[in-house]
């Protein structure tokens, strides 16, 4: 597995946005609403900007919408996590675990962030 | 409120404006439309992050791919004005190409001077931010081998 330069908070949650499943824009402004229980809200310009970078990277893909969607959502586009982007996503959660762990054997941390 | 916002999206780029608008403006009306069900204060709330948002994604998609030209203009806008800001100063110190013209170092004030000074310090800031930018915050990162 390749390492990888830390990811932006937007890229880290649009790619674990994906990772549950293909997703529009807007249904992935609010599955990252969710994951951060509101502290972090997108705004359309931001998430725009990050899927089309995303997509010129190869880490996520445009998909057809599937049948079972509303008229309205038909459209929208549809987004798919590719396999580099979920290389990716796995490399900054390793990346991050490792971070807590040494944040966490250190005696300066608080004892009650260690748990 | 969502007329409004489609004119606003006319300011980004075409490109990105083609791509993404119509995705964009849908999500502004659902977000909106949630917000104001949930009254007054969360519809505020939404406006002003929407506005935030707008500001700050175009900027960026303006000055995506060409920040290194725009660094460059500023770095070569900062030389000038430093040049001019000195400009006096070289007939002081005796280091004035061509023949001696001691004239203008009366011409400028101290607080002419203390002006140029400042706003040759702008693209001098411009320039530290930028590159403080691509270094902390790249956008992708990239593999290392």
């Amino acid at each position: 597995m390749p390492a990888y330069q830390p990811l932006t908070p937007a890229v880290f949650h649009v790619l674990l946005a994906l990772a549950d499943g293909d997703k529009h824009g807007y249904a992935i402004m609010k599955s990252v609403e969710e994951h951060t229980a509101g502290t972090l809200k997108m705004g359309a310009g931001t998430l725009y900007g990050t899927l089309q970078r995303l997509t010129d990277a190869g880490w996520v893909l445009e998909v057809t919408p599937p049948q079972a969607v509303s008229a309205r959502d038909e459209r929208r586009r549809f987004y798919r996590l590719t396999s580099d982007g979920r290389q990716a996503l796995g490399g900054e959660v390793r990346r991050l675990e490792d971070l807590v762990r040494i944040a966490r054997r250190s005696r300066g941390v608080p004892k009650a962030a260690r748990h | 409120m969502r007329h409004a916002y489609d004119t606003l999206l006319r300011l980004y780029p075409d490109a990105f404006r083609r791509r993404y608008g119509v995705e964009m403006s849908l999500d502004f009306a659902d977000g909106w439309h949630e917000a104001r069900a949930n009254g007054p204060a969360a519809a505020l709330a939404f406006a002003t992050r929407a506005a935030g948002d707008l500001a700050v994604s175009l900027v960026r998609e303006w000055t995506r791919g060409s920040r290194l030209a725009i660094g460059a203009g500023a770095a070569a806008v900062t030389m000038l004005l430093w040049g001019v800001a000195l400009r006096p100063w070289a007939w002081k110190w005796d280091i004035q190409p061509g023949p001696r013209n001691p004239g203008p170092v009366a011409d400028v004030t101290a607080g002419q001077l203390l002006a140029l000074l400042a706003a040759a310090m702008i693209p001098v800031i411009l320039v530290l931010l930028f590159a403080t930018r691509m270094v902390k915050r790249r956008e992708l990162p990239r593999r290392r081998p």
